[in-house]
């Protein structure tokens, strides 16, 4: 049986053999899973400039059902160190972003059908190479998907250009991080979504509308795990509930400027942003009084739906509870 | 358990074209009747649902996850007027009744009564006595019966108490479940299956007998040949085009909001189709209780006043997720995180209007236009509501009640303060916090061709072999729920359908 270390120093021709005579995949045993990803076949150069290690995730979509994934970038600390994400802003850097597809209809070089396909091409990415990549994937075990191996062709006005570069999965960990952009949901951002520094301002209305975390003893709701929800009301809320957020949380962010406090709800004080949410919420401004109702309701959604919150209130029984 | 759908949209990638005898668009409690009461017949049955296949182990306890998957546009579609509101419908294999209450309530005879006296066609075409057969057959498959006080939760027994105090007509809501535990995540989706749904009970039935149901399939159009309806086409979730063509029958059961849409975007607009729009709004107020109510607990909506009927309201324990509770408790700030820290003392109960307001449903770019509007009637009415419900929660031992209306008390702690609401509050339909549930009448019923869009049969007036299931036929409101009666009137559709063979 050959594992993923033996491949290590494997030639091209080894690791292409290995690929055309892997074994079958099933997706079921994926999803969910963090995969901790080698690069083989790269000159030493290559790599160098590149990446030896990252990781591959594979996440079942519960509104698509489909197994989507992306990459997670990781700090190249040695092939046998531990994964450790780069991170931007706290959260691990993703991309390549991609769909796991079975190999029918798919074009590519002869002999890679046997496992699954990670196809980038079905996935939001940005423009260039990315988009016109595939990797076949196949398991190094008959049965098991804890080694995997794949390599990269691309596929170019129907022609299929294989590449040298080969790399093998390791099963890691059950997924612990679900980007707001991942796959579906990038491809589903519109420009009707708040952008980063939008979702940032309505953020700040949240966690002051609900200025949880002092004593009364609940978890602060920056705290909280909001991705969830972001994805959700990306995805899923209407096109005209998604158009109507920005000048709500536009105006609730700018109204200081003219109410009396001359600064933006952002630049405002502990003290200040309670004084302003009051006056807020007793505007004779139907649209203002709404703006803040919208905004309360979606941060309840938001704050909710953290387990440690709902566990606050038994309000998640646990798991096969009668 | 096994799966219910044949073909998963989102797995079909190529065009797709197939053939049968009868083809359902919606498999919500009328598409569900229709077909099986048509498949124990012996037709072919095909069920297209636009949303997908969910089992009841994977339904989400959290409110924001359970709503994006299960609910038409994560329960944000809105019906704008006089008032803007919400109103929620389900987009999963099932319809919404995978995400309702399950209360179940007889079509009440005084209102077909008043169909009848409106139109005497209606009196032959729905005789009371097939409908309450009807009704009583699917009362017995769907185990209707009256929430047990074991399971019912404060909020339900605090309800019937306030209503008990005031002296007005009370009772356990009837609902269709089966070995219920009162976890209280009906409108979540029922994870223990005891919710008898359609994509448990008529659906499987229907199968079994050989129907077979797509998931992730939206029809946009009727397709038509001479003036007779040959079959339905639109597209997968996987983005491929498809068409069903049947040879006997074309039924929309997509409900009051996506039928008329389906007969607009396919030409078909005889009659006031998309016209005529009536429904519940609904109203609610929050009370604090000394006690805890843990309204997320208990039977999701368990009780009921029946008392206000006559002047058009029913008021219901409303059961919600903590995340929809906490949002209707209120305050900002600092104010908010403290109540919000004794959250389980609070409740949210509601009032059903029968409305006298009308709207229209139009097809849009990508999601149904519509709107509606209160009358002056109705929003007295909604003032009414609110006191009254603020009275029964303070006779139920509410020591705070928030009625939520800007102009008046944000606390309320007396009943001569309710009173007063009723004589003072606001009279602007946008002072409410309201929403909206069970529409009707947006294809209505009728022998006339000219006010009505389909025949007392079910038939539309101008395309054959077309039939219309759901409760866009219903010539008016009910004030009750109406699940079961849309599911009767659908059975006695899916009887002409068999007839006319």
């Amino acid at each position: 049986m050959t594992t993923a270390r033996d491949l290590r120093d494997a030639s091209t021709k080894v690791l292409r053999d290995c690929v055309i005579h892997g074994y079958p995949i099933d997706p079921d045993s994926l999803a969910g899973w963090v995969y901790r990803g080698t690069s083989l076949g790269l000159p030493d150069v290559v790599a160098k400039l590149t990446w030896k290690t990252f990781q591959k995730t594979f996440h079942r979509d519960p509104s698509t059902g489909k197994l989507i994934g992306w990459n997670v970038r990781l700090e190249q600390d040695g092939i046998d160190a531990p994964s450790r994400p780069k991170t931007k802003r706290g959260r691990p850097v993703t991309e390549w972003n991609y769909e796991v597809i079975s190999p029918e209809g798919v074009p590519m070089p002869e002999g890679f059908d046997r496992g699954l396909i990670i196809d980038y091409s079905r996935a939001a990415n940005p423009p260039g190479v990315v988009r016109f990549m595939k990797d076949p994937l196949v398991a190094l075990s008959e049965g098991s998907a804890d080694e995997l191996l794949g390599v990269s062709y691309a596929v170019v006005a129907g022609r299929t250009m294989e590449t040298p570069t080969y790399f093998t999965l390791e099963r890691e960990h059950p997924i612990d991080y679900v980007p707001h952009d991942h796959p579906r949901g990038a491809a589903s951002i519109s420009p009707l979504s708040l952008t980063r520094v939008e979702r940032g301002w309505a953020e700040e209305l949240f966690s002051a509308i609900v200025p949880t975390g002092g004593d009364e003893g609940l978890l602060a709701f920056m705290s909280a795990d909001r991705e969830t929800f972001w994805r959700c009301f990306d995805e899923s809320t209407a096109p005209l509930v998604r158009a109507g957020l920005r000048p709500m949380v536009h105006t609730l962010t700018f109204l200081p400027l003219v109410s009396g406090f001359r600064k933006p709800f952002f630049a405002l004080s502990e003290d200040e942003r309670e004084r302003f949410l009051q006056h807020a919420s007793k505007s004779r401004a139907y649209f203002v009084r709404q703006s803040l109702v919208t905004l309360k309701t979606l941060a309840c959604f938001a704050y909710f739906d953290d387990p440690r919150v709902r566990a606050r209130y038994d309000a998640t029984p646990p798991p096969g509870a009668p | 358990m096994s799966r219910l759908v044949t073909t998963d949209g989102r797995e079909v990638r190529a065009r797709h074209s197939i053939e049968t005898d009868v083809v359902i668009v919606g498999s919500g409690p009328a598409g569900a009747t229709v077909a099986r009461s048509l498949s124990l017949a012996g037709a072919r049955v095909i069920v297209l649902e636009e949303g997908n296949e969910a089992r009841p182990e994977d339904f989400a306890a959290s409110g924001v996850r359970a709503m994006a998957s299960l609910y038409r546009d994560m329960g944000t579609s809105i019906a704008f007027g006089n008032v803007s509101m919400p109103y929620l419908q389900g987009r999963v294999v099932g319809g919404t009744s995978v995400v309702n209450g399950a209360i179940s309530w007889q079509l009440p005879k005084a209102i077909l009564d008043d169909w009848a006296a409106a139109d005497p066609a209606l009196a032959d075409a729905l005789p009371y006595d097939t409908v309450a057969a009807a009704e009583a057959r699917i009362e017995e498959r769907l185990h209707v019966h009256a929430t047990k006080e074991r399971i019912a939760g404060p909020k339900n027994l605090l309800l019937a108490r306030g209503a008990e105090a005031l002296g007005v007509a009370h009772r356990p809501i009837r609902r269709n479940v089966r070995g219920c535990i009162g976890e209280g995540r009906c409108l979540q989706g029922c994870p223990h299956g005891n919710k008898l749904s359609m994509d448990l009970t008529f659906l499987p039935d229907a199968v079994a007998h050989g129907a077979r149901i797509f998931g992730g399939m939206r029809v946009d159009r009727v397709m038509t040949e001479k003036d007779r309806a040959v079959g339905v086409s639109g597209i997968t979730a996987g983005g491929a085009p498809f068409e069903v063509r049947a040879r006997r029958a074309v039924v929309l059961a997509a409900s009051a909001i996506q039928t008329p849409c389906i007969l607009r975007r396919s030409g078909l607009t005889h009659g006031p189709v998309g016209d005529g729009l009536s429904a519940h709004p609904g109203v609610s107020i929050t009370g604090r209780f000394d006690e805890s109510v843990k309204s997320w607990r208990g039977a999701t909506q368990g009780h009921e006043v029946t008392g206000y009927r006559g002047e058009g309201l029913k008021l219901e324990a409303l059961g919600f997720d903590v995340s929809i509770l906490a949002s209707r408790v209120p305050g900002v700030g600092r104010d908010f995180a403290r109540r919000l820290a004794e959250l389980d003392h609070y409740a949210v109960w509601g009032a059903a209007l029968r409305a006298e307001g009308r709207g229209r449903v139009r097809p849009g770019p990508s999601r149904p236009i519509v709107s509606y509007s209160l009358t002056k009637q109705d929003v007295l009415k909604a003032r009414r509501a609110v006191r009254v419900l603020g009275d029964v929660m303070l006779a139920a031992g509410a020591t705070e009640v928030y009625p939520g209306v800007p102009g008046f008390d944000p606390v309320v702690t007396t009943r001569a303060r309710m009173a007063a609401f009723e004589e003072s509050g606001s009279l602007a339909a946008s002072d409410y916090a309201m929403s909206m549930t069970h529409m009707f009448g947006t294809a209505k019923m009728g022998s006339d061709r000219g006010t009505s869009v389909v025949r007392p049969d079910f038939r539309h007036h101008v395309v054959d072999r077309l039939y219309v299931a759901d409760s866009s036929v219903f010539p008016g409101n009910l004030g009750v729920n109406p699940q079961i009666a849309i599911m009767a009137l659908a059975d006695v559709c899916a009887a002409r359908i068999t007839r006319v063979d």
